[in-house]
């Protein structure tokens, strides 16, 4: 039993144990593992060597969750029940999905986020995507033999905070420990920069099958730094599909297809512009459920044609990142294609005669994202090898506030370097005033009503002053994952009142407990152990994170006595756990508060020492940090 | 932190004229001690204080890197912020030019009279970013560089004025 290890002080195993670290690509159409193993980073096949698992949820009437190649063969003959490109749904009402009549699904508007009305009942897209994440994560842990220690979770680099946060809530429902969401763009020039050990501006022009995302990086010496990012997260491989079906529709004359007819003519597609990448000319015959034949023939000159302005559109957000980023295209010293869509020839042709230079397509398009976030997700266990790797990222969407006039006054602009906060203040406008409203937006326009509105909350309990004298502090912190809170405080009176505001879109925490206890059984015994083991999952991480920290800088910074309580302390919590009862749960929450209570000072020390190296020995006093 | 150390954060010495590339090589080094991804299997309050400590050097780093907030920066050490400056009325007139040309060519999305105007703008800022080097390195005239590093301003807004446009026409 590992446990047994930290009986004895100082003599931990834990600082060269090897967690267990997967990268997860969570794509529109097709969903991958990875992990790093003896220092070389791999995609993790399922039972019969696949590494691709279709990004497809099919809920049977009998209770039966299908995922992957299976949910996706039975798509066309259960539409509605099979959840195909759920990523598209992700953080997003009704009114922002492309094409919803054309979607054979039963959409529900909820507040936040849509829901599908399913013979599983009503799910949200976090619910279905969790499917798809659990699915991934038995491959892993069956493969590595043993329960990951956390996930490099990537997300496209366009994506918004609800798009964002949808991910990570997908993930907890799935019972992974997020070590960091990781930009998509980023996630593959890891993998190449890496492996081709690459100095210099590098563009990574990423087509996935409902996202398209542009990146620029540069790359130094083991730094890979985003100078700019944009795209466009309603566009992808999905959309060319679709103009092969409209063709389809228009040429064939056809009208109201059932939703299976519909999944039907959506697969064809998809399958013909796969086989144009090889082929001149592609035949698509299908027979209909009412016994209609349909035959058309498609070129590659004629999809090309069809599917021009589509391309197009990608290069709009390539020159806005260049702008950005302050560089002209002779400055790029690579074009990286990432995603199943940049097999398309005339896609290659088209980046080629942008950038003068023929693109990098060395690595597979399809498992270059995974293998980026599994070296990530490996530096970030604290695994030997991960250490000289940065990563510095940006945010892709400007965040502002709505100020008179319905009007977005811009609080930290797009491809700020993350993690980054701004203070913004604020006054009362009337006399006595005891409270105001907040509303946050992401996005670029200058009207609110076209950004994303991500927060609407009230600060409440302002002192009653004249107006104008009240000063009000609020401040916007991005973190590394892309994520925003917001806190507020009253400054002139002394008393701070401090909120933490948790975004009003997507899921509350009621919610996912709600749906992390749903589905096993209702018995108040399994919601406890549910809940006891989550709470055990992260005693054990921060009994592992501390025993490093110990084993690591215990001697050189604490005392003897500040040793003796944090090692008691470690010793109250173990122990707890291996009660294992699921009466225990308010005991291994108490323990792990009690040991979090006396390892902060250490915590502070280890930082300062961490500052001192990276200055060099300057005069850390006078930093006041 | 207060945000009179940030020179000293970098190693630099507090002027106008910097080695931006010995900038970004302090910025790189305190990044790999201090980013929160080299703490994301450490306890929980060493990660909220990576956080707010990456978040400063980001936060720095950004300030001095760019001319006009690096300039208003070198003020403030001075406690000469408050100073209030004003632009001559021959700047604001040109200032109107400017914008009037950039309107003139959104209007009727000229992507190439607009690129030509960026060029332009960026010929004029690097002249006086190169004033207010003198004027802060040199002479140490702080009333004289807030009225530049205004004029600097205005400059910015124009760039981000043609930027806005040429991104409307390119979505």
């Amino acid at each position: 039993m590992a446990l047994l290890q930290i009986v004895e002080p100082g003599q931990s195993a834990a600082p060269h144990q090897h967690r267990l670290a997967v990268g997860i690509d969570l794509g529109t159409t097709n969903s991958l593992v990875a992990t790093v193993r003896s220092g070389i980073a791999t995609t993790l096949p399922d039972a019969v060597g696949r590494m691709l698992l279709p990004s497809v949820v099919h809920y049977a009437s009998d209770g039966e969750v299908d995922v992957g190649w299976e949910a996706s063969a039975g798509a066309a003959q259960d539409p509605c029940n099979t959840i195909v490109s759920v990523k598209r749904f992700m953080g997003r009402g009704v009114a922002d999905i492309k094409d919803v009549r054309n979607l054979p699904y039963k959409f529900i508007e909820t507040p936040g986020m849509v829901k599908l009305k399913t013979v599983a009942g009503e799910l949200s897209p976090v619910e279905v995507s969790a499917e798809i994440l659990k699915v991934l994560r038995q491959r892993a842990e069956e493969s590595l033999g043993g329960e990951l220690s956390g996930a490099v979770i990537t997300v496209p680099a366009y994506f918004d905070d609800a798009q964002r946060q949808a991910t990570k809530d997908a993930a907890r429902l799935a019972g992974i420990n997020v070590l960091r969401l990781l930009n998509e763009p980023t996630a593959a020039a890891i993998a190449y920069g890496l492996d081709n050990a690459s100095e210099g501006v590098y563009c990574v022009y990423d087509l996935g099958g409902g996202t398209f995302d542009f990146s620029i990086l540069r790359l130094t010496r083991g730094v890979f730094e985003v100078l700019a990012t944009s795209g466009d997260s309603a566009l992808g491989g999905d959309d060319f599909d679709r103009s092969i079906f409209n063709w389809l529709l228009e040429t064939l004359q056809l009208s109201r297809l059932s939703p299976e007819e519909t999944r039907l003519l959506l697969t064809e597609s998809r399958l013909a512009k796969e086989r144009l990448t090889d082929e001149k000319i592609t035949e698509i015959s299908v027979v209909l459920a009412n016994g209609l034949s349909i035959n058309a023939i498609l070129s590659r000159e004629s999809f090309f044609e069809l599917t021009k302005p589509l391309l197009a559109k990608t290069f709009g957000p390539v020159r806005r990142a260049l702008r950005d980023a302050g560089l002209q295209v002779e400055e790029v010293h690579g074009v990286v294609l990432v995603g199943g869509a940049t097999r398309m020839p005339h896609l290659r042709i088209a980046v080629g005669d942008f950038f003068y230079r023929d693109p990098l397509t060395n690595l597979d398009p399809d498992k270059v994202v995974a293998l980026g976030a599994a070296i990530q997700a490996n530096a970030l266990a604290g695994n030997r090898g991960g250490d000289e790797l940065l990563l510095l990222d940006v945010i892709p969407l400007s965040l502002g506030i709505e100020t008179m006039g319905g009007l977005s006054e811009k609080i930290i602009p797009r491809n700020a370097t993350i993690p980054t906060a701004r203070g913004q203040d604020f006054t009362t406008f009337k006399d006595g005033q005891t409270a105001m409203s907040i509303h946050v937006v992401q996005g670029e326009r200058e009207l609110v009503s076209e950004c994303r509105s991500l927060a609407k909350f009230d600060l409440r309990g302002i002192p009653p002053m004249v107006a104008g004298a009240a000063r009000i502090r609020v401040t916007f912190q991005v973190d590394a994952d892309g994520l925003l809170s917001v806190t507020a405080r009253e400054q002139t009176t002394g008393v701070e009142s401090h909120i933490a505001v948790k975004p009003s879109y997507g899921l509350t925490e009621s919610e996912i407990v709600g749906m992390l206890t749903a589905g096993i059984s209702n018995a108040e015994h399994d919601k406890r152990m549910r809940a006891l083991r989550e709470a055990q999952v992260d005693a054990r991480r921060l009994l592992d994170a501390t025993e490093t920290a110990m084993a690591e800088d215990g001697h050189d910074l604490l005392s003897k006595p500040e040793w003796n309580e944090i090692w008691s302390r470690i010793y109250d919590l173990a122990e707890v756990l291996l009660v294992g009862d699921a009466n225990s749960i308010e005991d291994v929450r108490q323990a792990s508060e009690a040991l979090n209570a006396v390892t902060g000072n250490f915590a502070n020390r280890r930082m300062d020492a961490s500052i001192r190296k990276a200055l060099s020995g300057k005069q850390i006093e006078s930093l006041n940090l | 932190m207060t945000g009179s150390n940030y020179f000293e954060l970098f190693g630099l010495t507090p002027r106008f004229t910097i080695d931006l590339t010995c900038l970004e090589q302090a910025f790189h080094r305190l990044q790999t001690e201090l980013h929160p991804d080299k703490y994301a299997s450490h306890t929980e309050a060493e990660q909220r204080k990576a956080l707010q400590l990456s978040t400063t050097v980001n936060d720095a780093y950004r300030t001095l890197r760019h001319p006009a907030s690096r300039g208003k920066f070198l003020l403030s050490l001075s406690g000469k912020d408050d100073v209030k400056a004003t632009v001559s009325q021959a700047f604001l007139m040109s200032q109107m030019e400017w914008s009037e040309a950039i309107a003139e060519a959104s209007a009727s999305n000229d992507i190439v009279a607009l690129e030509a105007l960026a060029k332009r703008l960026k010929h004029k800022v690097a002249v006086h970013e190169k004033k207010l080097a003198a004027t802060l390195d040199e002479r140490g005239d702080f009333n004289v560089a807030a009225q530049q590093i205004n004029e600097l301003r205005f400059y910015e807004k124009l760039h981000s004025d043609i930027a806005d446009a040429q991104d409307r026409i390119d979505h």
